[in-house]
């Protein structure tokens, strides 16, 4: 027998908190995990849970007796689930408002950061507090914009107020070498007067600049601005960039956080929900001492492109709720508004979502490996159950068949009682775990079914991979028919800057075009709905609930998502498609590219005085973020396409797709 | 935007050829100073060469040393160790078993008047089925999806292989004649020999099986298994890595060299002109032709024979831990049991070659430099 199932072992299992995903990527120690020089030393683990109240939900760091050796039966990693039993009587204390279901995610330090003895934080405190003013205070700002990226050149002069000042009231680089006396536990703070000091002394020497803030060669890791072209920088620039000599910047001041590199670096994604909550907490509680240092109360605005496929959807993702409970918070805390604006995503054409017939019983996918691709693959099945089967587990048969195989032996899953375990088996190949299926019921009535693909090439390790080719995956409900299945595929491709590259895997159905008879691609789906692949559900799995934002009153929304569109205010093909029947809402448009044939917006390059383009729904985002923060560009209700969203906003082309702009 | 990116990573390719082909233009230009024209060197022989004067003979080269081989032109060199290693190859081919086997002739004193020859199976080669060539066809179609990743070097390694394996290498061409003479020996041989084999199974190509493959680079006209750039490149990495002392090795080169090749092979089902299953069969003929130079150049005092049956390869993907790891050449089985490659038993020799002995040694010690 080639393949067969295999239920963990007792000591093979891991940590029934743990997402399956985190458990996999863990177990596994995936590419991401090795790089950086990820020792023993680095491959030790953080792990917390994801709440309102700041980086540690314990009190009297009661957690720090709870460290947990090898979560995941290894013995050189250990974790800190802080959603162990005896935590959550405390947890559900604090957090009575909070998340339903408690789930661990476990990111892993980055080099230099904090080990698991040192964490030691009371609650709604971000480290200590900044005593340090810059020499020249801004004046009272009309708007405070925040971002979460990678690659900010925090010292391009698009962020400075004249020659040598920043409009940067602070930055937390995550993946950066802690100080000795670093005010934060991991990574390193950046404030204004630090930033200053350093533009100061380093007058026309960018390379001494960028040195400190990561393109050091003699240091170990990834070095997004050692490029050209740097994501954080081109993010920022379209969301907050002016003139230096430009008066008004004054009134705009900005907060960053970059994640960290061993974050971003890791292709399905899942690693981003800890050190997002953590930036957003971050810029939330500067904002507010720099509101009580100004006695002022004004928004802020926080752009975060990035995204997520899979999850819950429906805004039960945990970041969403996050997300929710910290904006939230602000209020109540400064009785100003923290939005986040967020990037529709461009997966709209990536075939990365399935959804079945409605009243089908069950769902039948077939599931391209990518051959060469040295990173897992993970497909999600989210079932939706009648609120009947509210307290009934839910219970499915599985069906693989594995590329030139006969089908194996169908797996029956059932949904524990207790509705937060993720019951999970084995796929073996002579022997070799080479994949993992999981199922996880959640209060919502919804059931999630995870299935986990190892690599399809190993390179020369010596080690049993799964064959590339055709997956076929047959689901069927046991119990009550489920009133909405659909299927995700979870992002496997890595962002610039980083020498490794997964491949996406992707499904097939040969209902699907991908350009119409004309030649042209197929952006939206048939309206006669044939066929499985359905771009409508490409949306951002981040922002799947927010579809109450009205410009009426911006600041009201804790969310916004923005599609991209190219001209003539055409929404661009791979600009994600919301799925209407889950409540799912693109809210506005922008320019993504210049043209269906000149990619991209221009904005800042890494070192300053340089322009790059770049293409995606991750540079239509801050444009919206400029709109709210300092009424750049003109709001259009939309007349076009659905996707487009209710508003398009129409910025200064000659900025964004100009020639001759290219002095700053 | 990827598309975008490869787009324009071809683009600064296609500069980058235009570049050397002006750099080779100049060094034309730089022979044409130090070479004089016929027309030119009858006007200066006519002006100083003068009546006939007594001469002298030259020194005598000794008859037959190996030593003489360093007066000889390139293209002569490779002629004369080509047939070092073909001379010592001869073939077979059993209709009743579909097998097509390589043989190793050892000449037993050759120096002598009357030489005798005695001669050994060292590798048997059988086909796949057609049915597993539909099965390997799939894969082909699968493996289009990397095409906008590797198109650059599916285009420079239509021209040859060893311009990927010397960046691995402190291997300075110019200053390493032997050692490139012998890796363009076992590139020459490799492709002799996998032509033959391919002549004898005679197997079709994928676009044979399916219009959908539609490969980026025009398939070759001779029979698809075994791969060609697989022998080759196997052979030249295998060669690399019995030639380098160990002593000048860096950590890793090894498995470095053999990922290459097999890359190289792969990047061949990339561009839909082979099926994995030909890799499989190049990369075990590779190493044997390896086998067979070093043995010829007095490293090595056997060979062991191998064996290839396709039958039953099914959809069998290629990679480099299936036939190589930990430093070990792998028996290759599929997943239904089938074994696909596989060590025989016993050792083969072959005659020692002083001629390659001699650049064997001298280009052992070129990397001592």
């Amino acid at each position: 027998m080639v393949y067969s199932w295999n239920a963990p072992a007792p000591d093979d299992s891991f940590h029934p908190r743990l997402d399956p995903i985190s458990a996999w990527l863990f177990s596994r120690q995936s590419a991401f995990l090795q790089s950086g020089e990820a020792d023993t030393d680095a491959g030790m683990l953080y792990a917390m849970t994801i709440d309102a109240a700041g980086f540690d939900p314990s009190d009297q760091d009661s957690f720090r007796a709870l460290s947990i050796p090898n979560p995941v039966n290894r013995p050189d990693i250990f974790g800190h689930p802080f959603s162990l039993d005896e935590m959550e009587p405390s947890l559900g204390a604090q957090f009575s408002n909070g998340i339903k279901d408690v789930q661990v995610t476990v990111v892993p330090l980055p080099n230099g950061g904090p080990r698991s003895a040192d964490i030691l934080r009371t609650a709604g405190d971000l480290g200590s507090p900044d005593t340090t003013q810059p020499d020249v205070p801004m004046s009272a700002p009309t708007a405070i914009i925040g971002i979460i990226d990678h690659g900010i050149n925090i010292f391009h002069h698009r962020f400075r107020r004249g020659a040598t000042g920043s409009r940067i009231l602070s930055a937390w680089m995550q993946g950066a070498r802690r100080l000795e006396d670093g005010r934060i536990r991991f990574g390193r703070e950046w404030t204004q007067a630090e930033i200053e000091a350093a533009q100061d002394a380093a007058g026309s020497d960018e390379d001494a600049l960028l040195r400190q803030i990561g393109v050091d060669f003699a240091q170990p890791g990834y070095r997004p601005l050692g490029f050209r072209s740097s994501h954080g920088t081109h993010v920022l620039d379209l969301a907050a960039g002016l003139d230096p000599t430009d008066a008004a910047g004054s009134n705009f001041p900005i907060i960053a956080v970059t994640l960290p590199p061993e974050v971003t670096r890791e292709t399905s994604g899942s690693m981003l929900a800890v050190p997002f909550a953590l930036g957003l907490e971050y810029i939330a509680d500067r904002a507010r001492r720099f509101m009580t240092f100004h006695g002022i109360t004004v928004p802020v605005y926080v752009n975060f492109s990035f995204g997520l496929s899979g999850g819950p959807r429906a805004g039960l993702h945990r970041l969403e709720q996050t997300i929710s409970r910290v904006c939230a918070n602000h209020t109540d805390e400064s009785g100003g508004a923290l939005t986040v604006v967020t990037a529709a995503g461009n997966n709209n054409l990536a075939r990365g979502h399935a959804a079945a017939p409605p009243d089908a019983d069950g769902i039948d996918l077939r599931w391209q490996l990518q051959p060469g691709d040295p990173s897992a693959n993970f497909l999600e099945i989210r079932l939706e159950m009648p609120d009947a089967s509210d307290d009934e587990p839910s219970a499915f048969s599985l069906t693989l068949t594995p590329p030139g195989s006969t089908p194996l032996p169908g797996l029956e899953l059932t949904g524990a009682a207790d509705r937060d375990q993720a019951t999970v088996q084995f796929l073996q190949r002579h022997g070799a775990n080479i994949g993992q299926v999981s199922i996880w019921q959640n209060p919502n009535n919804i059931t999630v079914i995870t299935l986990a693909i190892d690599a399809t090439d190993p390179g020369a390790d010596n080690r049993t991979v799964a064959p590339a080719g055709e997956w076929q995956v047959s689901l069927t409900s046991n119990s009550t028919t489920p009133s909405r299945i659909d299927a995700w595929i979870l992002r496997d491709d890595v962002p610039g800057g980083f020498r490794d590259t997964g491949r996406q895997s992707y499904f097939i159905d040969p209902a699907y075009a991908e350009r119409d008879l004309r030649g042209f691609v197929q952006a939206e789906d048939p309206p006669d709905g044939t066929g499985q692949i359905r771009r409508a559900g490409t949306l951002n799995a981040i922002a799947t609930g927010v579809s109450d934002a009205t410009l009426e009153a911006p600041d009201d929304a804790v969310c916004w998502v923005v599609g991209g569109y190219t001209s003539p205010v055409q929404a661009a093909s791979y600009s994600a498609t919301a799925l209407d029947a889950l409540g799912e809402k693109t809210n506005i448009s922008a320019r993504s590219d210049c043209s269906p044939v000149r990619f991209g917006v221009k904005a800042a390059g890494t070192r300053s005085g340089t322009r790059v383009s770049i293409s995606g729904t991750s540079v239509a985002a801050p444009q919206v973020v400029r709109y709210f923060a300092m009424g750049d560009g003109q709001m259009m209700p939309n007349a076009g396409s659905a996707r487009l969203g209710d508003h398009v906003l129409i910025s200064d082309s000659a900025r964004l797709c100009g020639e001759r702009d290219n002095q700053n | 935007m990827p598309i975008l990116q490869s787009l324009q990573s071809l683009q600064s390719l296609q500069s980058l050829q235009s570049l050397q082909s002006l750099q080779s233009l100049q060094s034309l230009q730089s022979l044409g100073a130090a070479r004089a024209s016929p027309a030119g060197q009858i006007m200066a022989k006519d002006g100083i060469s003068g009546i006939w004067q007594d001469v002298t003979a030259p020194q005598p080269r000794d008859f037959g040393a190996p030593s003489n081989f360093r007066a000889w032109g390139g293209q002569s060199q490779q002629m004369i160790l080509a047939n070092e290693i073909l001379s010592r190859i001869t073939y077979g081919a059993d209709l009743d078993s579909q097998t097509c086997t390589i043989y190793a002739l050892e000449i037993i004193d050759p120096s002598d008047t009357s030489p005798s020859v005695a001669i050994n199976a060292l590798a048997h080669f059988s086909a796949p089925s057609p049915d597993d060539f539909v099965l390997q066809a799939r894969l082909v179609h699968d493996y289009a999806d990397l095409r906008i990743d590797r198109v650059a070097e599916i285009t420079d390694q239509t021209a040859g292989v060893i311009g990927y394996f010397a960046p691995l290498l402190p291997l300075q061409p110019g200053q390493m004649p032997r050692t490139m003479a012998l890796i363009q020996l076992a590139m020459d041989c490799a492709g002799h020999v996998a032509q033959h084999v391919k002549h004898a199974l005679a197997c079709r190509r994928p676009d044979a099986v399916s219009a959908q493959i539609q490969p980026i680079i025009p398939t070759p006209s001779h029979a698809s298994l075994p791969s060609g750039h697989a022998t080759e490149a196997f052979a030249v990495a295998e060669t690399l890595r019995q030639l380098i002392p160990e002593s000048r090795k860096t950590a890793g080169v090894d498995s470095q060299l053999i990922q290459m090749a097999a890359r190289i092979a792969a990047n061949r089902t990339v561009a839909g002109v082979h099926f994995p299953v030909d890799s499989f069969a190049g990369a075990m003929l590779g190493f044997c032709i390896a086998d067979v130079l070093a043995a010829r150049s007095g490293q090595a005092t056997g060979i062991a024979p191998v064996r290839f049956n396709g039958a039953g390869a099914g959809n069998i993907d290629f990679f480099t831990s299936q036939v190589w790891h930990d430093g070990t050449r792998q028996t290759v089985v599929t997943d239904d049991g089938a074994t696909l490659v596989e060590s025989l038993p016993g050792t083969v020799t072959t005659d020692m070659s002083a001629l390659l002995r001699h650049v064997w040694t001298e280009a052992a010690a070129e990397w001592d430099q």
